[in-house]
């Protein structure tokens, strides 16, 4: 029952929100703030039972048992009937919860919290409207990653581009209508072609085996029954199929990634968003990518996914990494430099999925929340920062940890959580994805040039961060023209915002196996079905 | 087990949240929780010291159980504390050095704003510093080596208004971070290959079973993180500027204890070395290539601590010569010998330090040996330690520098009689025997230009010139430090003067740093013998060293312009550092700006291409856009064709 | 007796060409709205003439509709045409090309339309049992 609730929660707080009229810009952040903290309780007494249970299952799959995900707290209702009546099928809301998706849906509801107070003065205008938005992209955000039905996957999945569209196109930066437009416009197109291969992958099953679902995990299934037959015409049809499927859903979710070359609406939209959308998108929206190669893309065509995923994507997530971090040390704007780290990073991220081991797998899903927490972070103290000398270049800014003691230390330790320090949430990502890719052993696929190119990675995360840090906050202090005012540190307000995240990259960098228990036997799913990928295609190669 | 040694990381790791925490109300009494925190530290050390030394003959561990830290998809990691007699040595070190420098500090930064930030800092050193040498596990290792890391740099950094000190602290992170990277890969290697990162389980998996060309690999990357944070060639260049920071945290982090991380680290993996003799014999050349580069260096260096800091680079070279001579049955020599260097050079390089902060306390901030001279009437305490320090480190016997350098030279010269790379080692040998007499020819320079001589007092001293430093004396003569900072300095230099020797006899280090299990285990036994021919030539080149210091510049002041401008060429290249700053400067600071700046332009040409097909549409639309023309009589005669068309198709297309 | 079909087509085929030349050529707009209606009554024809055909009225019940329709359309487009007259005080149908694309220029004539003809000015009739005041020479006011 919760998992709906904490669906429906934020939306009746838009609803109040929105009611709130221009007037009520002040009532309706009470009321942002405060479905957002009833959604947090809800989603924490969602959580601690859920690690309990997911935890206690067991480590994966048995060969008597379907290679599928299985959702815990499962809510399924019909709500298209598409079939016929010896037949039925339909559309349903089919929501639940498991190790892949529970920390993201955490980490959604957590991020939340921050993102409202951050907006508590910035937004001066149309104050109603700006949290209704906010809210509903909320449940946009946790639909997405609830979702076991393909069709509901969709609807939450371009349910997200609304309210930030808006958010950015009418409380951003100058350039907010271009930038509005070139996310709505190239995430759509890409997820556009990411439906046509959802919607591929539903008929293929039902012409194969006369069944027509839309549940995630029963189509999964039932690729894996078809792809054990022996029959070398089904065997070549379904490999058509899954090539076709793959690229489709690989031009929607690696948009959304973004991976390198489609990134170039992110550093636009990150810099015209206003702080809370900018720390919403990088902290859980880039993950919709991600978790979608996770959650089906590798799932549903395995055998794609080895045989193209692997070196297509590996090679664009390295070329990302080396990438994202050049260009993030080119920039002036800090926003938009955090912008580019999150190219960089969230290479990282498609690298750990697609080395198709257990230790890549762990470390890309760890890599997920860290980089949520970890770049939303950045995203609260670049906002801070600029609500108070409205300015986010570079060359402005000096030894500003003279003045702004506390925000200085904040972030340090931020960008410590983004370059992996130990002991914070960042180290354990990186290096299970290091381990995992270099015994990722798919054929054709240099591990070592990737370890490498990590390797470069790792360090020029330093590079581009510490040069920031050096240049905006250490030296001799040099404050950027502002009305004569002191200008004052961190307020209470601002510490609520940031104080939780950080103290949650410590309790992650320090407490991770909880999260890795409880995604255990999921990721296991994930690596069993890539293993027989693999195990298919030695054998097509010594036939 | 032993769950007290959990005490040695709680102490310090308390204190420094404590003081972080709360420095705001302890205000000028935030350096007590952190000497007390670092004492108890060192008082849990010297008991396990105690006990490992009381079970001569046993294999002997103290350890605790093992907390769990991450595990997934084999790769698992757990913090478990294990001390060895290794382990032993070095935490002594670090507790004890470290306990006296807290109480230096509290003198030296006496005043300053940032006082509890400092402390706080110097606790989590300690803290990752002992975790590093505690813990058996590489990956917690790497975790505790990162995190000595960035007490580092925020030590560096620590008046990080001064733009010398922000560059200097990001240039030592980035560039020990350079070399981390490849350490990381290393581990990672031997996870892949040998499917462990706990060190025991690693010796034990390595042995029976083919490794080459992977253990060669792995051991080159993990001595990379060895290089970059111990400063050898190519990467030694970030060591030097590190002297922007306040002299005691210099001398604890960057001279005595954590640049000789990499060493401990290279010591402790050496059952995996021993199988891979190239990485050996690579680490032998670069740690005699550092030494000597550092030491030509050194000699022409103005600046008392960038003496000081070559001299570290130095003499860790000295230590990685060493390590890298312990090729087959050498290996146990090698190590002790390395170890034992590390350990004597921890206090006398820490001594010299703080003596040299002494100095910079007393002239106001002024530590340009151009600047000052004679201070030997001035200072009596500060020269009589700084003289022990000096001497020490030149190798003058029995002061403890020559008995551990002596045997460094023993294992080199060994080295050169075995079977492999006889060649090279005997390379390394002559480097080592020119660095000795270098050393003791620049160490000396140091002492007699600072402390002999005409007196020369800069008008800084006794003003506030200090920039840093609150100074409430306002004598205008120089004046000795206080107490608390001259009774570490006595301490110190008691053990400059006495460790080596004392531990020297019947070689008692040797013995106890061989009962290592893993050096048990896998080394084959050593027997110490002295070499007295090797002892003479030692000390021989180390009183030329001084005499010749001593005639060039106290007994006639001059003759070393004179030297200088007979080889011009060669006194521009040591007094500029070799240019290293600015090869890297030319040949990877620039490139690498240049190619963000490339990837800037080439993602412009990228979000061009996208605008370009989002105007696709735009532009057939132009096309048609004519046709939008208001009339309602073109529009009319549209209706008409198209009917017509339609019409057509109907009628005649079946 | 009976029209035969052809011939009732041919005049309604007639009927609506002429509106459509009509409609295409003409720019006044109560031409236009008359040639507009000249179409719908031969479309009427052609239903009518095909209902006879099959003999059923379905076709005359549509015609009906289309008369009822016309009615209605022509008193509002004659209302809507003395809109548009009062404000560009002329009936040319191309002065309305508000509609365009924005960016296009209107389209205008190459050759100008001559002059309306200078129109006989009415003779004003004088109260009875006074004089006509004087005729101004030349002074037509439309």
């Amino acid at each position: 029952m919760l998992v709906w609730l904490i669906l429906v929660v934020p939306l009746i707080g838009a609803v109040i929100a929105a009611l709130c009229g221009r007037g009520g810009a002040a009532s309706a952040r009470w009321v942002a703030l405060a479905s957002v903290m009833i959604n947090l309780a809800l989603t924490v007494a969602l959580m601690l039972p859920a690690i309990t249970r997911l935890s206690a299952r067991t480590p994966a799959p048995t060969d008597a048992e379907a290679l599928s995900f299985a959702p815990n707290d499962v809510t399924r209702i019909d709500l298209l009937p598409v079939g016929t009546d010896s037949r039925p099928a339909a559309i349903q809301f089919y929501v639940g919860i498991d190790g892949l998706n529970l920390w993201l849906i955490v980490l959604t509801s957590f991020l939340m919290v921050p993102s409202v107070l951050i907006s508590w003065t910035a937004i001066t205008e149309r104050g109603n409207e700006f949290y209704a938005w906010l809210l509903i992209l909320e449940t946009g955000m946790l639909g997405v990653f609830v979702s076991f039905d393909l069709i509901l996957f969709y609807v939450f999945f371009e349910l997200t581009l609304v309210p930030l569209y808006f958010l950015i196109g009418v409380w951003g930066g100058p350039l907010r209508r271009d930038a509005a437009r070139k996310f709505f416009l190239f995430t759509l197109a890409g997820s556009v072609i990411a439906l046509l291969g959802l919607i591929g992958i539903v008929i293929a099953c039902k012409n194969q085996t006369g069944e027509l679902t839309f549940a995630i995990p029963r189509l999964i299934e039932l690729v894996q029954q078809q792809l054990r037959m022996e029959d070398t015409r089904i065997r070549e049809y379904w490999h058509q199929i899954q090539l076709m499927v793959f690229l489709a859903m690989t031009a929607g979710f690696a948009v959304k990634v973004p991976l390198f070359p489609v990134h170039t609406w992110l550093p636009l939209a990150h810099v015209e968003a206003p702080t809370a959308g900018s720390v919403l998108l990088a902290g859980v929206l880039l993950k919709l990518g991600s978790y979608g190669f996770l959650r089906l893309a590798i799932p549903l065509c395995p055998d794609a996914a080895l045989s193209i995923g692997v070196p297509l994507l590996g090679t664009l997530a390295a070329i990302g990494i080396i990438y994202g971090a050049l260009c993030a040390f080119a920039q002036q704007d800090v926003k938009k430099m955090v912008a580019y780290s999150s190219v960089s990073h969230m290479g990282f991220c498609v690298l750990g999925l697609f080395t198709l081991n257990s230790a890549g797998i762990n470390g890309g899903l760890l890599q997920m929340i860290n980089h949520g927490l970890s770049t939303g972070g950045l995203f609260l103290l670049v906002g801070m920062l600029y609500e108070r000398y409205h300015t986010r270049m570079i060359p402005d800014y000096g030894g500003m940890a003279a003045r702004l003691k506390l925000l200085s230390f904040f972030m340090v330790f931020i960008c410590l959580t983004s370059v992996g320090f130990p002991g914070l949430n960042g180290f354990v990502g990186e290096m299970l994805i290091l381990a995992g890719t270099y015994t990722m052993n798919v054929p054709g696929v240099s591990s070592n040039l990737l370890v490498f190119i990590i390797a470069c990675g790792i360090f020029m995360g330093g590079w581009y961060l510490f040069t920031m840090l050096k240049n905006v906050f250490f030296g001799p202090l040099h404050e950027p023209h502002h009305d004569g005012h002191v200008v004052g540190d961190l307020n209470g307000r601002e510490l609520a915002a940031i104080v939780p995240v950080a103290i949650a990259c410590i309790v992650l960098g320090l407490f991770p196996q909880p999260v890795l228990d409880s995604a255990r036997r999921d990721v296991n799913t994930v690596v069993k079905i890539a293993d027989a990928a693999r195990d298919r295609a030695a054998m097509t190669k010594n036939q | 087990m032993h769950s007290h040694l959990w005490l040695i990381l709680a102490l310090p790791l308390g204190a420094g949240i404590l003081v972080g925490l709360f420095g705001k109300l302890l205000k000028g009494q935030s350096h007590w929780p952190v000497i007390l925190g670092a004492a108890g530290a060192c008082g849990i050390s010297l008991h396990a010291l105690w006990q490992l030394h009381g079970h001569h003959d046993s294999v002997s561990l103290l350890q605790t159980d093992t907390l769990p830290w991450f595990s997934a998809g084999g790769v698992s990691v757990g913090l478990r504390l294990a001390i060895d007699p290794l382990s032993a040595v070095m935490l002594t070190a670090i507790t004890f050095i470290g306990t006296w420098i807290a109480i230096y500090s509290a003198g030296y930064m006496h005043g300053d704003p940032g006082y509890p930030r400092y402390f706080a800092v110097f606790s989590g050193f300690v803290f990752s510093m002992c975790g590093l040498v505690l813990t058996d596990n590489l990956l917690v290792l790497y975790g505790f080596w990162e995190g000595v890391g960035i007490c580092s740099y925020l030590l560096i950094g620590f008046w990080f208004a001064k733009p010398t000190a922000a560059a200097a602290a990001r240039k030592a992170f980035l560039v020990t971070r350079l070399g981390d990277a490849g350490f990381a890969l290393g581990i990672f290697l031997l996870w892949s290959k040998f499917g462990t990162l706990s060190l025991p389980t690693l010796f034990e998996t390595v042995r029976g079973q083919p490794v080459e060309p992977i253990l060669t690999t792995a051991c080159l990357l993990l001595f990379c993180g060895a290089v970059g944070k111990s400063a050898q060639f190519p990467l030694h260049v970030w060591l030097p500027d590190a002297m922007e920071g306040p002299t005691p945290a210099s001398a604890l982090i960057h001279a005595a204890t954590m640049v000789t991380a990499g060493v401990y680290l290279v010591a402790r993996c050496m059952p995996l070395f021993v199988l891979a003799p190239t990485a050996l014999v690579v680490v032998a050349g670069i740690g005699a290539f550092t030494a000597l580069l550092a030491a030509l260096i050194a000699l022409t260096q103005h600046d008392l601590k960038r003496v000081m800091a070559y001299s570290t680079v130095s003499q860790l070279g000295y230590m990685f010569a060493a390590l890298g001579c312990g090729q087959g049955k050498l290996a146990a020599f090698a190590v002790t010998a390395a170890l034992f260097h590390l350990f004597t050079h921890a206090f006398f390089k820490a001594l010299l330090f703080l003596a040299s902060g002494s100095v910079m306390h007393a002239m106001g901030g002024v530590i340009d040996m151009r600047r000052i001279g004679g201070l030997r009437k001035a200072l009596p305490i500060t020269h009589a330690t700084f003289a022990c320090g000096a001497f020490a480190l030149a190798g003058l016997p029995p002061l403890s520098g020559f008995w551990s350098k002596d045997e460094i030279l023993a294992v080199s010269q060994e080295a050169t009689h075995g079977d492999v790379f006889a060649a090279i080692y005997l390379c390394v040998f002559a480097a080592l025997l020119m660095t000795a007499l270098l050393t003791a020819f620049y160490t000396s320079r140091a002492y007699f230009r600072t402390f002999w001589g005409k007196e020369v007092i800069p008008p800084e001293a006794g003003s506030h010139g200090h920039d840093h430093h609150n100074d409430h004396h306002v004598a205008v003569v120089a004046h000795e430090s206080p107490a608390v900072m001259t009774v570490p300095l006595m301490v110190l230099a008691a053990g400059a003067v006495l460790v080596g020797g004392a531990l020297a006899v019947n070689h008692v280090f040797g013995h106890f740093v061989e009962n290592t299990p893993d050096f048990l285990k896998y080394f084959a036994v050593h027997e110490h013998h002295a070499n007295y021919v090797l002892m003479a030539v030692s000390t021989v080149l180390a009183m030329f060293g001084i005499v010749s210091a001593y005639f060039v510049y106290v007994v006639k002041p001059g003759t070393a312009d004179v030297i200088a401008s007979r080889a011009p060429a060669l006194h521009r290249l040591s007094l500029n550092r070799f240019y290293f700053d600015e090869i890297y400067a030319v040949i990877a600071a620039g490139p690498l700006a240049a190619l963000a700046v490339i990837s800037k332009v080439f993602d412009m040409l990228i979000d061009g291409i996208v605008d370009a097909v989002g105007r696709l549409p735009r532009l057939f639309g132009g096309l048609l856009r004519p046709v939008q023309n208001g009339l309602v009589q073109f529009y009319a005669l549209a209706m008409l064709l198209g009917l017509t068309v339609f019409i057509a198709i109907l009628a005649f297309a079946r | 007796m009976s029209v035969p079909l052809g011939h009732s087509l041919t005049v309604g085929a007639a009927l609506f060409v002429l509106g459509a030349v009509g409609f295409l050529t003409r720019r006044n707009l109560i031409t236009l709205f008359l040639c507009a209606e000249l179409m719908l009554q031969g479309v009427a024809l052609n239903l009518v003439a095909f209902a006879s055909h099959h003999g059923h009225l379905h076709g005359q019940a549509f015609a009906l509709f289309i008369v009822t329709v016309a009615a209605c359309e022509a008193g509002l487009a004659l209302a809507l045409i003395l809109m548009l007259y009062r404000s560009r005080k002329s009936l040319d149908v191309s002065l309305w090309q508000d509609l365009r694309d924005p960016d296009l220029e209107p389209t205008l004539d190459v050759e100008r339309l001559p002059a309306p003809p200078a129109e006989e000015a009415q003779p004003i009739l004088a109260v009875a049992g006074r004089l006509p005041p004087p005729r101004i020479e030349g002074g037509g006011d439309a």
